[in-house]
Protein backbone atom coordinates (compact mmCIF):
# COMPACT_ATOMS: atom_id res chain seq x y z
CA UNK A 1 0.00 0.00 0.00
CA UNK A 2 1.67 3.55 -0.59
CA UNK A 3 2.39 5.77 2.29
CA UNK A 4 0.16 8.70 1.47
CA UNK A 5 -2.22 9.31 -1.44
CA UNK A 6 -1.48 10.45 -4.45
CA UNK A 7 -2.76 13.78 -4.66
CA UNK A 8 -4.35 16.34 -2.29
CA UNK A 9 -4.32 15.72 1.68
CA UNK A 10 -2.21 13.24 2.91
CA UNK A 11 -3.34 10.43 5.14
CA UNK A 12 -2.32 12.02 8.37
CA UNK A 13 -4.28 14.75 7.45
CA UNK A 14 -7.52 12.97 6.71
CA UNK A 15 -7.16 11.05 9.56
CA UNK A 16 -7.32 14.44 11.45
CA UNK A 17 -10.24 15.79 10.04
CA UNK A 18 -12.25 12.09 10.37
CA UNK A 19 -11.57 12.52 13.99
CA UNK A 20 -12.99 15.80 14.50
CA UNK A 21 -16.06 15.00 12.91
CA UNK A 22 -15.65 15.77 8.92
CA UNK A 23 -17.45 12.40 6.83
CA UNK A 24 -16.16 13.89 3.98
CA UNK A 25 -12.43 13.29 4.96
CA UNK A 26 -13.87 9.52 5.23
CA UNK A 27 -15.19 9.44 1.99
CA UNK A 28 -11.73 10.61 0.58
CA UNK A 29 -9.81 7.33 2.47
CA UNK A 30 -12.28 5.22 1.18
CA UNK A 31 -11.97 6.53 -2.79
CA UNK A 32 -8.07 6.31 -2.13
CA UNK A 33 -8.01 2.85 -0.77
CA UNK A 34 -11.18 0.87 -1.34
CA UNK A 35 -10.31 -0.16 -4.76
CA UNK A 36 -7.03 -1.87 -3.28
CA UNK A 37 -8.53 -3.23 -0.52
CA UNK A 38 -11.41 -4.63 -2.30
CA UNK A 39 -9.13 -6.26 -5.06
CA UNK A 40 -6.77 -7.48 -1.88
CA UNK A 41 -10.22 -9.22 -0.55
CA UNK A 42 -10.99 -10.78 -4.33
CA UNK A 43 -7.86 -11.68 -4.23
CA UNK A 44 -8.24 -14.05 -0.87
CA UNK A 45 -11.25 -14.59 -0.68
CA UNK A 46 -12.21 -15.12 -4.54
CA UNK A 47 -15.78 -14.12 -4.24
CA UNK A 48 -16.87 -10.80 -4.47
CA UNK A 49 -19.78 -10.88 -2.66
CA UNK A 50 -17.44 -11.60 0.81
CA UNK A 51 -15.18 -9.39 -0.70
CA UNK A 52 -17.65 -6.19 -0.97
CA UNK A 53 -18.51 -7.38 2.93
CA UNK A 54 -15.16 -7.54 4.62
CA UNK A 55 -14.09 -4.64 3.26
CA UNK A 56 -17.19 -2.94 4.33
CA UNK A 57 -16.50 -3.99 7.93
CA UNK A 58 -13.11 -3.25 7.68
CA UNK A 59 -13.88 0.53 6.87
CA UNK A 60 -16.23 0.52 9.32
CA UNK A 61 -13.85 -1.32 11.92
CA UNK A 62 -11.26 1.44 10.86
CA UNK A 63 -13.70 4.25 11.32
CA UNK A 64 -14.83 3.19 14.97
CA UNK A 65 -10.74 2.83 15.86
CA UNK A 66 -9.98 5.96 14.28
CA UNK A 67 -9.30 7.61 17.55
CA UNK A 68 -6.60 4.33 18.35
CA UNK A 69 -5.08 4.84 15.16
CA UNK A 70 -1.30 6.14 16.59
CA UNK A 71 0.38 6.54 13.05
CA UNK A 72 3.22 4.22 13.85
CA UNK A 73 2.41 2.36 10.05
CA UNK A 74 1.04 4.32 7.15
CA UNK A 75 -2.80 4.33 7.16
CA UNK A 76 -2.76 1.53 3.88
CA UNK A 77 -1.27 -0.61 5.92
CA UNK A 78 -3.11 -0.48 9.00
CA UNK A 79 -6.27 -0.44 6.68
CA UNK A 80 -4.80 -3.87 4.95
CA UNK A 81 -4.38 -5.10 8.51
CA UNK A 82 -7.77 -4.85 9.40
CA UNK A 83 -8.79 -6.72 6.50
CA UNK A 84 -6.53 -9.21 6.64
CA UNK A 85 -7.72 -10.29 10.35
CA UNK A 86 -10.97 -10.02 9.14
CA UNK A 87 -10.96 -12.19 6.47
CA UNK A 88 -8.77 -14.94 8.48
CA UNK A 89 -12.06 -14.49 10.66
CA UNK A 90 -14.21 -15.22 7.75
CA UNK A 91 -12.71 -17.92 7.15
CA UNK A 92 -12.59 -19.75 10.39
CA UNK A 93 -16.09 -18.93 10.34
CA UNK A 94 -16.51 -20.13 6.86
CA UNK A 95 -14.68 -23.65 7.91
CA UNK A 96 -17.17 -24.43 10.94
CA UNK A 97 -19.82 -23.86 8.70
CA UNK A 98 -18.61 -25.74 6.21
CA UNK A 99 -17.58 -28.75 8.84
CA UNK A 100 -21.20 -28.83 10.47
CA UNK A 101 -22.79 -29.04 7.12
CA UNK A 102 -20.47 -31.81 5.84
CA UNK A 103 -21.19 -33.67 8.81
CA UNK A 104 -25.34 -32.73 8.30
CA UNK A 105 -24.50 -34.23 4.43
CA UNK A 106 -22.70 -37.05 5.92
CA UNK A 107 -25.57 -37.94 8.32
CA UNK A 108 -28.23 -37.10 5.81
CA UNK A 109 -27.25 -38.62 2.20
CA UNK A 110 -25.37 -41.08 2.27
CA UNK A 111 -27.08 -42.75 -1.33
CA UNK A 112 -24.74 -40.01 -2.82
CA UNK A 113 -22.42 -41.76 -4.53
CA UNK A 114 -18.64 -42.00 -3.23
CA UNK A 115 -16.66 -40.47 -6.67
CA UNK A 116 -19.33 -37.69 -7.47
CA UNK A 117 -17.71 -35.40 -5.31
CA UNK A 118 -14.70 -36.05 -6.46
CA UNK A 119 -15.47 -35.50 -9.74
CA UNK A 120 -17.23 -32.26 -8.90
CA UNK A 121 -13.98 -31.24 -7.16
CA UNK A 122 -11.54 -32.04 -10.52
CA UNK A 123 -14.40 -30.18 -12.73
CA UNK A 124 -14.07 -27.33 -10.41
CA UNK A 125 -10.56 -27.31 -10.27
CA UNK A 126 -9.37 -24.68 -12.81
CA UNK A 127 -6.09 -23.88 -13.85
CA UNK A 128 -6.06 -20.28 -13.37
CA UNK A 129 -4.90 -18.05 -10.77
CA UNK A 130 -7.47 -18.04 -8.08
CA UNK A 131 -7.87 -21.42 -8.82
CA UNK A 132 -4.35 -22.31 -7.63
CA UNK A 133 -3.93 -19.60 -4.95
CA UNK A 134 -7.36 -21.26 -3.49
CA UNK A 135 -5.50 -24.36 -2.77
CA UNK A 136 -2.64 -22.80 -1.00
CA UNK A 137 -2.99 -23.01 2.98
CA UNK A 138 -4.33 -19.38 3.97
CA UNK A 139 -0.70 -18.19 5.26
CA UNK A 140 0.20 -19.05 2.33
CA UNK A 141 -1.83 -17.36 -0.21
CA UNK A 142 -1.74 -14.36 2.06
CA UNK A 143 1.56 -14.14 2.04
CA UNK A 144 1.58 -14.59 -1.79
CA UNK A 145 -1.23 -12.06 -2.55
CA UNK A 146 0.37 -9.26 -0.38
CA UNK A 147 3.55 -10.14 -2.14
CA UNK A 148 2.85 -10.83 -5.99
CA UNK A 149 -0.05 -8.95 -6.44
CA UNK A 150 -0.28 -6.23 -3.76
CA UNK A 151 3.33 -5.27 -4.70
CA UNK A 152 4.20 -5.31 -1.22
CA UNK A 153 7.57 -5.28 0.17
CA UNK A 154 8.81 -7.61 3.20
CA UNK A 155 8.95 -4.95 5.81
CA UNK A 156 5.45 -3.64 5.09
CA UNK A 157 3.67 -7.62 4.89
CA UNK A 158 5.80 -7.75 7.82
CA UNK A 159 3.47 -4.74 9.32
CA UNK A 160 -0.05 -5.94 8.06
CA UNK A 161 0.87 -9.26 9.43
CA UNK A 162 2.22 -8.53 12.45
CA UNK A 163 5.27 -10.98 12.27
CA UNK A 164 9.19 -10.88 12.09
CA UNK A 165 10.51 -9.92 8.58
CA UNK A 166 12.63 -13.10 8.84
CA UNK A 167 8.73 -15.12 9.00
CA UNK A 168 7.83 -13.25 5.89
CA UNK A 169 10.59 -14.60 3.91
CA UNK A 170 10.32 -18.24 5.12
CA UNK A 171 7.00 -18.12 4.43
CA UNK A 172 6.58 -16.76 0.93
CA UNK A 173 9.87 -19.57 0.43
CA UNK A 174 7.52 -21.94 1.04
CA UNK A 175 4.43 -20.63 -0.43
CA UNK A 176 6.35 -20.39 -3.54
CA UNK A 177 7.65 -23.57 -3.28
CA UNK A 178 4.19 -25.47 -2.61
CA UNK A 179 2.96 -23.11 -6.34
CA UNK A 180 5.93 -24.84 -7.61
CA UNK A 181 4.41 -28.33 -6.83
CA UNK A 182 0.52 -27.09 -7.94
CA UNK A 183 1.83 -25.81 -11.05
CA UNK A 184 4.26 -28.28 -12.03
CA UNK A 185 5.59 -28.28 -15.52
CA UNK A 186 3.30 -25.36 -16.71
CA UNK A 187 5.95 -22.92 -14.90
CA UNK A 188 8.43 -24.25 -17.74
CA UNK B 1 35.00 -36.53 -6.55
CA UNK B 2 32.49 -35.34 -9.32
CA UNK B 3 29.63 -37.08 -6.92
CA UNK B 4 30.83 -35.33 -4.24
CA UNK B 5 31.19 -31.97 -5.57
CA UNK B 6 27.54 -32.45 -7.44
CA UNK B 7 26.31 -33.34 -3.47
CA UNK B 8 28.29 -29.99 -2.10
CA UNK B 9 26.40 -27.96 -5.15
CA UNK B 10 23.21 -29.77 -3.91
CA UNK B 11 23.22 -28.97 -0.29
CA UNK B 12 24.16 -25.15 -1.69
CA UNK B 13 21.56 -25.44 -3.29
CA UNK B 14 18.85 -25.52 -0.61
CA UNK B 15 20.56 -23.32 1.43
CA UNK B 16 20.60 -20.90 -1.67
CA UNK B 17 16.47 -21.39 -2.70
CA UNK B 18 15.12 -19.26 0.16
CA UNK B 19 17.89 -16.54 -0.61
CA UNK B 20 17.27 -16.53 -4.09
CA UNK B 21 13.34 -16.26 -3.28
CA UNK B 22 14.66 -12.98 -1.22
CA UNK B 23 16.75 -11.82 -4.03
CA UNK B 24 14.18 -12.14 -6.51
CA UNK B 25 12.03 -10.00 -4.28
CA UNK B 26 14.81 -7.43 -3.97
CA UNK B 27 14.91 -7.91 -0.45
CA UNK B 28 18.86 -8.86 0.26
CA UNK B 29 21.37 -6.89 1.49
CA UNK B 30 23.68 -5.54 -0.95
CA UNK B 31 26.57 -7.83 0.20
CA UNK B 32 24.24 -10.63 0.07
CA UNK B 33 22.74 -10.24 -2.92
CA UNK B 34 26.42 -9.83 -4.67
CA UNK B 35 27.47 -13.36 -2.66
CA UNK B 36 24.64 -15.42 -4.17
CA UNK B 37 25.24 -13.51 -7.47
CA UNK B 38 29.01 -15.21 -7.31
CA UNK B 39 27.30 -18.63 -6.40
CA UNK B 40 24.82 -18.50 -9.37
CA UNK B 41 27.09 -17.74 -11.46
CA UNK B 42 28.51 -21.32 -11.45
CA UNK B 43 25.54 -22.70 -10.11
CA UNK B 44 22.85 -23.45 -12.91
CA UNK B 45 20.50 -25.19 -10.34
CA UNK B 46 20.10 -21.66 -8.39
CA UNK B 47 19.92 -20.13 -11.99
CA UNK B 48 17.24 -22.86 -12.64
CA UNK B 49 15.61 -21.75 -9.15
CA UNK B 50 15.63 -18.09 -10.37
CA UNK B 51 14.32 -18.29 -13.77
CA UNK B 52 11.27 -20.65 -12.37
CA UNK B 53 10.69 -17.56 -9.79
CA UNK B 54 10.70 -15.42 -12.32
CA UNK B 55 8.01 -17.56 -14.81
CA UNK B 56 6.42 -17.94 -11.49
CA UNK B 57 5.59 -14.07 -10.77
CA UNK B 58 5.05 -13.29 -14.18
CA UNK B 59 2.23 -15.66 -14.38
CA UNK B 60 0.85 -14.74 -11.10
CA UNK B 61 0.99 -11.07 -12.08
CA UNK B 62 -0.71 -11.75 -15.59
CA UNK B 63 -3.76 -12.83 -14.32
CA UNK B 64 -6.04 -9.77 -14.36
CA UNK B 65 -6.98 -7.84 -11.34
CA UNK B 66 -10.84 -8.52 -10.27
CA UNK B 67 -12.50 -5.63 -11.76
CA UNK B 68 -13.94 -3.51 -9.17
CA UNK B 69 -17.57 -2.62 -9.63
CA UNK B 70 -18.10 1.18 -9.20
CA UNK B 71 -21.27 0.57 -7.58
CA UNK B 72 -19.71 -1.26 -4.79
CA UNK B 73 -17.20 1.64 -3.89
CA UNK B 74 -20.13 3.72 -3.93
CA UNK B 75 -22.21 1.32 -1.29
CA UNK B 76 -18.52 1.46 0.49
CA UNK B 77 -19.22 5.07 0.92
CA UNK B 78 -22.96 4.95 1.71
CA UNK B 79 -21.99 2.81 4.76
CA UNK B 80 -20.31 5.00 6.36
CA UNK B 81 -23.17 7.24 7.23
CA UNK B 82 -25.04 4.59 8.55
CA UNK B 83 -22.22 3.60 10.41
CA UNK B 84 -21.92 7.35 12.05
CA UNK B 85 -25.23 7.36 13.02
CA UNK B 86 -24.45 3.76 14.85
CA UNK B 87 -21.86 5.60 16.90
CA UNK B 88 -23.43 8.43 17.50
CA UNK B 89 -26.89 6.53 18.95
CA UNK B 90 -24.26 4.43 20.73
CA UNK B 91 -23.00 7.09 23.02
CA UNK B 92 -26.51 8.92 23.15
CA UNK B 93 -27.31 5.47 24.82
CA UNK B 94 -24.30 5.45 27.01
CA UNK B 95 -24.97 8.85 27.92
CA UNK B 96 -28.59 7.78 28.52
CA UNK B 97 -27.18 4.91 31.03
CA UNK B 98 -24.84 7.29 32.88
CA UNK B 99 -27.39 9.70 33.14
CA UNK B 100 -30.07 7.26 34.44
CA UNK B 101 -27.48 5.80 37.02
CA UNK B 102 -26.45 9.54 38.18
CA UNK B 103 -30.13 9.86 38.68
CA UNK B 104 -30.66 6.62 40.45
CA UNK B 105 -27.77 7.10 42.78
CA UNK B 106 -28.90 10.83 43.48
CA UNK B 107 -32.22 9.25 44.46
CA UNK B 108 -30.84 6.95 46.40
CA UNK B 109 -28.61 9.31 48.57
CA UNK B 110 -31.47 12.00 48.77
CA UNK B 111 -33.57 8.80 50.36
CA UNK B 112 -31.01 8.29 52.83
CA UNK B 113 -30.57 11.65 54.12
CA UNK B 114 -34.22 12.04 54.93
CA UNK B 115 -34.44 9.06 56.45
CA UNK B 116 -30.72 10.27 58.45
CA UNK B 117 -33.20 13.89 58.93
CA UNK B 118 -36.07 11.64 60.57
CA UNK B 119 -33.22 9.95 63.52
CA UNK B 120 -32.48 13.45 64.82
CA UNK B 121 -36.25 14.03 65.94
CA UNK B 122 -36.16 11.00 67.79
CA UNK B 123 -32.89 11.79 69.45
CA UNK B 124 -33.66 14.63 70.97
CA UNK B 125 -36.58 12.69 72.64
CA UNK B 126 -34.43 10.07 73.81
CA UNK B 127 -31.94 11.89 75.34
CA UNK B 128 -34.29 14.17 76.82
CA UNK B 129 -35.95 10.85 78.63
CA UNK B 130 -32.52 10.40 79.64
CA UNK B 131 -31.77 13.33 80.83
CA UNK B 132 -34.96 13.47 82.94
CA UNK B 133 -34.40 10.07 84.38
CA UNK B 134 -30.88 11.25 85.36
CA UNK B 135 -31.90 14.34 86.58
CA UNK B 136 -31.68 14.15 91.26
CA UNK B 137 -35.36 15.31 92.45
CA UNK B 138 -35.72 18.71 93.52
CA UNK B 139 -34.73 19.38 97.64
CA UNK B 140 -38.46 19.22 98.96
CA UNK B 141 -39.47 21.42 101.71
CA UNK B 142 -40.71 20.44 105.28
CA UNK B 143 -44.06 21.03 104.46
CA UNK B 144 -43.57 18.74 101.81
CA UNK B 145 -42.34 16.22 103.22
CA UNK B 146 -45.21 16.20 105.87
CA UNK B 147 -47.74 16.61 103.09
CA UNK B 148 -46.35 12.95 101.44
CA UNK B 149 -45.90 11.16 104.76
CA UNK B 150 -49.48 11.89 105.68
CA UNK B 151 -50.87 11.01 101.87
CA UNK B 152 -48.73 7.38 102.60
CA UNK B 153 -50.92 7.16 106.10
CA UNK B 154 -53.77 7.35 104.09
CA UNK B 155 -53.32 5.55 101.38
CA UNK B 156 -52.09 2.41 104.10
CA UNK B 157 -55.09 3.15 105.46
CA UNK B 158 -57.17 2.47 102.55
CA UNK B 159 -55.36 -0.51 101.02
CA UNK B 160 -55.48 -2.34 104.52
CA UNK B 161 -59.16 -1.67 104.62
CA UNK B 162 -59.64 -2.35 100.51
CA UNK B 163 -57.93 -5.75 101.04
CA UNK B 164 -59.94 -6.88 103.85
CA UNK B 165 -62.92 -5.81 102.30
CA UNK B 166 -61.94 -8.43 99.12
CA UNK B 167 -61.40 -11.37 101.16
Amino acid sequence: MPEDGNCGESDGALVRRIRHGDDSAFHQLVDRHGRRLLGLAMSLLGNAADAEDVVQETLAGAFQGIRGFRGRSSVGTWLCRILVKRIARLRRYQRIRRALSIEWVADDVSAVPSGALAETEQADIRMDVMAVLARLSEQHRTVVVLRELQGMSYSQIADVLRVPRGTVESRLFRARQRLKELLGDYLS
Amino acid sequence: MPAARNRSRTLAHCMNTQRISAWHDGELSPPEGQELAQHMAECPACRHELDRLGGLSRWLSSAPMPEIPAAALSRLRHSLRPQRERVILRTARALTAVAAAALIACSVLLWRGMDAGAAPAQTPGEWERAAIMSTPPDPRTADEDMEVELARSILGSLSTEGGRGYE
